[in-house]
């Protein structure tokens, strides 16, 4: 019973794919309801045999006869109703893999292929999606969270504490608000030595507002969060393992954190976070010195949407209690603003966004790059079948079955790629977090989920439909479309106007490899730029780790002052050790910027200038390899009983006092409460802050004030030694724990090269350059591997008519231009195009990476010239043959 | 030569069930293939299971409607009947049907003659 395609007839209106997909759908339905159809049928046709006298067997067996048996019809409706039956899917199934085993070197580069260019799509969207989209490991319905802080411009950070309260009394909008303080404690249990973990500070509310219980043990209470009420802590499941190797009676224990006796009441579950890779958690007791308004101890607020409030309304009602805040207390709100961003507006930065976009669509890119290529390999092979396609025909397949043949060997083999692709990038997500949760690193990656789950495999499932509906559609409809008696009679030989679509496609191939050249070129040479980025400082040789002291038993500044000097004292007694420094920020890190006037300079203005300040030790300048040009280093002399001093750089001169002696002026900060001047006593070379990223590497105008004069609750200790890490770390620790057994390092030792590499942004422009160059690499080889095999098919094709105009006296020349003009106007035209897309994308690029130009001629010119070298010898490697094909032997085989 | 005439009645079915429910009105499937087989004197159709597939094809180009009903006898069974859009073919194919017979038939009046 088989099918001709079409009836004599005009039909106009095709079968629409809906009513068949949609019956496609609804098969069991209307399975019974045919069933049913056809039981009327039979009875009807058995009846009218009876009233003609035919016994009941012979008159049912009749009606079966004319209907053309029961099962063949029902397999009929099925088929003409539907996409597909089950069994005709099988059997096309079977049907080409048979046919992809036979051409099995095609099948398996096709294979190769899709498994690389899915693995680094999947893998690239593994670690876009968690920094773009995904947030919080464990936080259910992230979009409707929202996370609130203070913002003055557009910039800063930070809540106080009675802003919070204010706010979460106030807001209408969000079902509560919770929020929390991120610190490090010391951590110590019975006689053990202390040790420094990651803990947060949270309202008591933030578990229920993120609707996650303990695993074991209760929740934070109210009472908790009472001054004076017993200390308690919740521990993450992670360190429950690694510190307390799981055991159960944990929850009874007593251990000391800050020197604070406090007992562990629960347990999160296995995976759970917030909002960092926190240890600890520990309620938010609103002690005195939290409840002033002036002090953003609070990280930030966050609270859930409440039911059918929108992001806009909490926006709007924020502003509103924002500005009744200012007016309230303008002494210390006005000018400052609460800010609402949903989780990637608020823990990603738009940098990261736009270069995790760029490295998406330039993997992206790659997979098309790929697609075209397959889509004319499988055309290729598709034509090598328009024999085979021609005798089905001909035996009563219909065109759609034979798409469907087609699509299903597309789809065959990107289910294939899709799935060893999950592979390669599960291989290659593994390696990015071993780097990415690397102890160096000054951001903790491990609040963001890098696993390959379902919503990557669902993504590489989509790109393998995908790609199989790109490289499989056209040469499928191609070859269906034969005519059939033509190719019969041809011996299918002789199609080969598909030419045109393959060259387009090299073109199309060699633009986009093009701009991906140009665009890693680009970020490649900006992430050697900031590697050489003069920070102003040497920092081989030096290791550095970070002391904080617990505000319960320093809160005194001749406490802090005297720990800081025998630290200094102490370590500065090895002999390997050359000089040691103390400052309250490393080299790149931040410096708080505050108001300064100069006498003699900002004498009118109100407020001043803006300059950064750090409080560093005598010898930091020397330590750190910076050095002072004119003046003296801060010494013994500059502590609280001395005259106030500070020293300034050399940027600060450039800004402020060009040609003008700075030793001996004074300076007066206008932001608060010290209205005590402060003498320049020196000034030194620059050194870079506040630019973790190296994303401006601009000096700014710096003050440095002595350490005496204002101890810090924190400081970074910056020791210059030839020692290695290791031992020099070792002799460190023994020199901390000796002058106080109770305080913990609290961060490092790390030798400073390692650290200042580890920040931030700057961390973050490596890997996408690496992104970005692999794919170019990908790309300029499938772009070459395209062209390569588009001329040598072009060559085989052809072999005939070149080895007679060979024959009849072609000269070399004229057969290459034969065999390359059209490929190669494509190619020179999609260079041309390239050469336009790559200065978009750097333009693109430009705006979050520092010193990418759109209009960077060298960069551009290498990369056309790259590609264009490679395309030549693509090209030129296969046309060689049709210059040594002997035609006697090619028109003897023909 | 089988091939062809398998052809020529796939295309023909259809035309002759829209035929059959434009003259007949509403129809079990069993009523219209009794019916064709009479009109044509019961040797064009090998099998009536053919129609049902002729009957999704018009049902789906939505050309005829089905729905389940009672007939006179008081028994159950799918009633299928043309549409507008289905009268508006019919016409359409009649008339396509009708000059391509006598293109044919002229054409092939010659050769049968000698």
């Amino acid at each position: 019973m088989s099918r001709p395609p079409r009836g004599p007839l005009p039909q106009r209106r095709p079968v629409g794919l809906f009513a068949r997909l949609w019956a496609f759908l609804n098969q069991q339905r209307l399975d019974k309801d045919f069933d049913a159809e056809l039981k009327v049928h039979i009875e009807l046709a058995t009846e009218r045999h009876l009233d003609r006298g035919v016994p009941l067997s012979e008159a049912r067996r009749l009606a079966l006869v004319e209907l053309g048996g029961i099962e063949r019809t029902k397999q009929l409706h099925r088929e003409t109703r539907s996409l597909l039956s089950l069994e005709a899917l099988l059997q096309d199934g079977k049907y080409a893999c048979r046919a992809l085993i036979r051409s099995r070197r095609v099948s398996a580069t096709i294979i190769v292929t899709l498994t690389i260019c899915i693995g680094l799509n999947a893998a690239v969207f593994t670690v876009a999606n968690a920094v773009l989209f995904r947030g919080f490991r464990t936080v259910t319905q992230n979009q409707r969270i929202l996370y609130i802080d203070t913002q003055r411009d557009g910039t800063g950070c930070c809540v106080s504490y009675p802003d919070f309260e204010d706010w979460r009394r106030r807001m209408q909008s969000v079902t509560d608000l919770g929020a929390v303080a991120d610190r490090r404690v010391a951590f110590s249990e019975g006689a053990g030595p202390p040790e420094s973990h990651t803990a947060t500070l949270i309202t008591t509310n933030t578990f229920r507002l993120l609707r996650q219980s303990p695993l074991y043990g209760r929740d934070f209470d109210d009472e908790d969060a009472l001054v004076g009420a017993p200390a308690v802590a919740i521990i993450s499941y992670g360190f429950w393992q690694r510190r307390f190797e799981g055991e159960a009676a944990v929850l009874s224990r007593m251990v000391r954190i800050n020197g604070t006796p406090t007992s562990i009441i629960g347990v999160m579950p296995d995976g759970f976070l917030f909002p960092q890779n926190q240890e600890l958690w520990l309620p938010v007791v609103p002690r005195p010195e939290l409840l002033r308004r002036d002090a953003r101890n609070l990280w930030f607020a966050f609270g859930r949407l409440a039911e059918g409030a929108t992001t806009e309304r909490a926006r709007a009602e924020l502003a509103t209690i924002g500005e009744q805040l200012a007016s309230e207390y303008p002494d210390t709100n006005r000018g400052s603003q609460p800010v609402a961003r949903t989780f990637s507006a608020f823990f990603v930065s738009p940098t990261a966004t736009k270069a995790y976009t760029v490295v998406w669509t330039a993997a992206l890119l790659v997979l098309l790059i790929a697609c075209a290529n397959l889509a004319n390999l499988m055309m290729a092979r598709a034509l090598d079948r328009v024999h085979e396609m021609s005798v089905r025909a001909a035996l009563g397949a219909t065109r759609w079955r034979m798409v469907r043949q087609l699509l299903m060997e597309s789809f065959i083999l990107s289910t294939v790629g899709a799935m060893a692709g999950i592979g390669v990038a599960t291989g290659c997500i593994g390696m990015y977090e071993r780097f990415a949760n690397a102890p160096t690193l000054a951001w903790s990656e491990g609040l963001l989920n890098y696993s390959v789950d379902g919503s990557v495999i669902l993504y590489a499932c989509g790109l393998a439909v995908m790609t199989a509906l790109l490289f499989g559609v056209a040469p499928a409809l191609r070859v269906s479309s034969f005519d059939v008696h033509a190719t019969l009679k041809n011996g299918g030989r002789g199609m080969s106007p598909r030419n045109r679509l393959a060259s387009a496609l090299i073109g199309a191939e060699v633009a986009v490899a093009l701009i991906l050249l140009a665009a890693s070129g680009a970020v490649v040479q900006s992430f050697a730029h900031i590697n050489d980025a003069d920070l102003g400082v040497t920092s081989e040789g030096r290791v550095v780790f970070n002391v904080s002291l617990p505000a319960e038993r320093f809160s005194s500044a001749d406490a802090r002052l005297a720990f800081f000097e025998t630290l200094e004292k102490g370590v500065g007694m090895h002999t390997a050790l050359q000089s040691v420094a103390l400052a309250t920020s490393l080299p790149t890190g931040s410096a708080p910027r505050r108001r300064a006037v100069v006498e003699g300079v900002h004498a009118g203005e109100v407020d001043g200038p803006v300059v950064a300040t750090l409080t560093v030790s005598p010898h930091y300048f020397r330590t750190v390899g910076a050095s002072l040009i004119a003046g003296r280093d801060f010494d013994a002399r500059d502590d609280g009983r001395g005259v106030p001093v500070a020293i300034v750089n050399e940027r600060f001169i450039d800004e402020f006092l060009p040609g003008r002696d700075a030793v001996g002026r004074s300076i007066l900060f206008r932001d608060g409460n010290t209205d005590s001047l402060i003498t320049i006593v020196g000034v030194a070379s620059n050194v870079l802050q506040n630019d973790p990223n190296r994303a401006r590497q601009r000096f700014e105008p710096m003050i440095y004030l002595p350490l005496r004069q204002a101890p810090p609750q924190s400081a970074w200790v910056i020791v210059r030694t030839d020692l290695p890490l290791s031992v020099a770390a070792e002799r460190l620790r023994r020199d901390v724990h000796a002058i106080d057994p109770e305080l913990p390092i609290w961060n490092g030792p790390f030798e400073l090269t390692e650290r200042l590499n580890g920040s931030g942004g700057y961390w973050q422009v490596g890997i996408n350059a690496s992104l970005l160059a692999i794919s170019a690499a990908v790309a300029t080889l499938l772009a070459a591997i395209g062209v390569y095999a588009v001329i040598s098919h072009r060559v085989g094709a052809r072999i005939q008519e070149i080895a007679i105009r060979i024959a009849l006296g072609g000269t070399g020349r004229q057969i290459l231009l034969l065999v390359l003009r059209q490929t190669g106007i494509y190619v020179v035209v999609g260079l041309l195009c390239g050469v336009v897309g790559s200065i978009a994308a750097l333009r693109l690029i430009g705006s979050y990476v520092l010193g990418v130009h759109p209009m960077d001629v060298p960069t551009l010119a290498a990369a056309a010239l790259v590609l264009g070298t490679v395309a030549v010898v693509a090209c030129v490697v296969p046309a060689r043959r049709a210059l040594r094909v002997v035609p006697l032997d090619v028109l003897r085989t023909a | 030569m089988g091939r062809d005439k398998l052809d020529l009645l796939q295309g023909t079915l259809d035309l002759m069930v829209l035929q059959t429910l434009d003259t007949m009105g509403p129809q079990h499937g069993y009523g219209i293939a009794r019916r064709i087989e009479q009109r044509s004197g019961d040797d064009v159709l090998l099998n009536q299971g053919t129609i049902y597939a002729s009957l999704v094809r018009l049902q789906q180009r939505r050309w005829i409607a089905g729905e389940w009903g009672t007939s006179e006898a008081n028994r159950r069974a799918k009633f299928y009947s043309i549409t507008r859009a289905g009268r508006r073919q019919l016409r359409e194919q009649r008339s396509y049907w009708r000059r391509l017979t006598a293109v044919v038939g002229r054409v092939l009046a010659p050769e049968s003659s000698r």
